[in-house]
């Protein structure tokens, strides 16, 4: 049962498609995992369909503009700008969601490195255009992230395992956010499975011009 | 055969009807849709591209090619026309800015957790939510739909939302909470 969802603010702003990539993928991440929130974004698309009935019609020339279309239905879709993601095809599986899974491959084929001798590994994401960075965080069971804070605001989706922070326990597609003055630690459940987290940052190895857009956005939520 | 706009009062919407003959590939009832669809999708996408015409013409001549594609996948008991049609605009539109396509949940993946009771599979239902959410939406305090427009239309977040209007961002992120709310409350209501 998923008690932690995205902020509202965030559904919006992605029914609106206005997050980076990275931030996307974790909000599409999350709602596969969440039915509440599929809702939300549900009742979000169908408030926009209904404010395209009210929008202004513009006029064009749209004998020609049909006639053109018309005669181009039985073309393929244009794929000239547009490819497939990374990973369209690789095979279902249960630890990563279709969002995430067909950007970053199978996780089989994910390359883990150390992050923390004896507590975790981690694989550094390279998804975004706009550098935010993200990374996949494996922490092994009973362990615990030490205390930290962050430069920026961090979100957490909790793909596997479980871990407890404060009052939180937060489990299979939960989303965690931790605000810039936030110091805080993470108690990964001692229940022998390693705790598998998508952790997106807006303050990290990116260069300052972008870290204030990327703040900017982040401070949205 | 094509459905006009005057049947509206019909069983079936003239848009709905026009979609179960476009899934069959009638070419007359999707040059009806886009006679219908085109001119406001064009005002949308010119909002979202900054008055770009060449790339508004061609995302509306995408959008509307897909929608000839995918119109069998059209499903009235889950979204009205203009929401099927307004996301694959917005898709279609973010996938040319990233290069990439936009990653989405897929309720065919084995990942994919279902909602635990069924939504009713009821398209007249569904028509009636469109309704009422239009006319919710009709009724809101203006400040409050100024909010939705500048984030579906002129795609904006919420933060470049507040620094256009000039108030703190917890006013926007509350405004669009009341929004959310009214609609929220507006489809609990027995009809």
């Amino acid at each position: 049962m998923i008690d932690h969802h995205v902020p509202d603010s965030m559904l919006l702003d992605h029914v609106a498609g206005t997050l980076p990539m990275v931030a996307d993928v974790l909000v599409a991440t999350h709602l596969a995992l969440c039915p509440r929130c599929r809702g939300e974004v549900a009742m979000m698309e169908d408030a926009a369909g209904a404010m395209l009935a009210d929008v202004e019609p513009v006029a064009a020339d749209d004998d020609a503009l049909l006639a053109n279309l018309l005669g181009r239905l039985d073309d393929p879709l244009p794929q000239d700008t547009v490819g497939p993601a990374p990973f369209a095809t690789a095979p279902p599986e249960a630890l990563l969601p279709k969002p995430l899974r067909c950007v970053v491959g199978p996780s089989k084929d994910l390359v883990w490195s150390t992050s923390l001798p004896a507590v975790g590994k981690r694989v550094p994401l390279d998804l975004d255009l706009a550098g935010v960075p993200a990374t996949l965080e494996r922490v092994f069971p009973g362990r615990s992230v030490p205390s930290h804070g962050h430069e920026g605001v961090e979100l957490t989706l909790v793909l596997a395992g479980g871990y407890t922070d404060g009052p939180g326990h937060f489990v299979r597609g939960d989303v965690q956010v931790v605000g810039p003055e936030t110091v805080h630690s993470l108690n990964i459940d001692d229940d022998g499975e390693d705790c598998v987290l998508l952790s997106v940052r807006s303050a990290g190895r990116v260069p300052d011009g972008l870290k204030a857009r990327i703040a900017k956005w982040l401070g949205a939520i | 055969m094509p459905v006009r706009p005057e049947t509206e009062d019909a069983l079936l919407p003239a848009d709905v009807a026009n979609m179960a003959a476009v899934a069959l590939g009638d070419r007359a009832a999707f040059a009806a849709l886009y006679r219908d669809l085109a001119p406001r999708l064009r005002g949308f996408l010119l909002t979202r591209t900054r008055g770009d015409r060449t790339q508004t013409d061609e995302l509306v001549q995408e959008t509307m090619l897909i929608v000839w594609k995918r119109a069998s996948s059209y499903d009235p008991a889950k979204a009205s026309v203009n929401t099927w049609v307004f996301t694959i605009a917005r898709n279609r539109f973010i996938d040319r800015c990233r290069k990439a396509l936009r990653p989405a949940p897929d309720p065919d993946d084995p990942s994919f957790v279902p909602a635990p009771e069924t939504a009713p599979d009821d398209s007249l239902e569904q028509r009636r939510r469109a309704q009422k959410l239009h006319s919710a939406l009709a009724q809101l305090p203006p400040d409050q739909r100024a909010v939705l427009e500048e984030s579906y239309f002129q795609g904006k977040a919420q933060s470049a939302v507040a620094a256009d209007m000039g108030v703190p961002l917890g006013t926007v992120k509350s405004r669009a909470r009341l929004a959310m709310n009214r609609l929220r409350a507006t489809l609990a209501e027995e009809s």
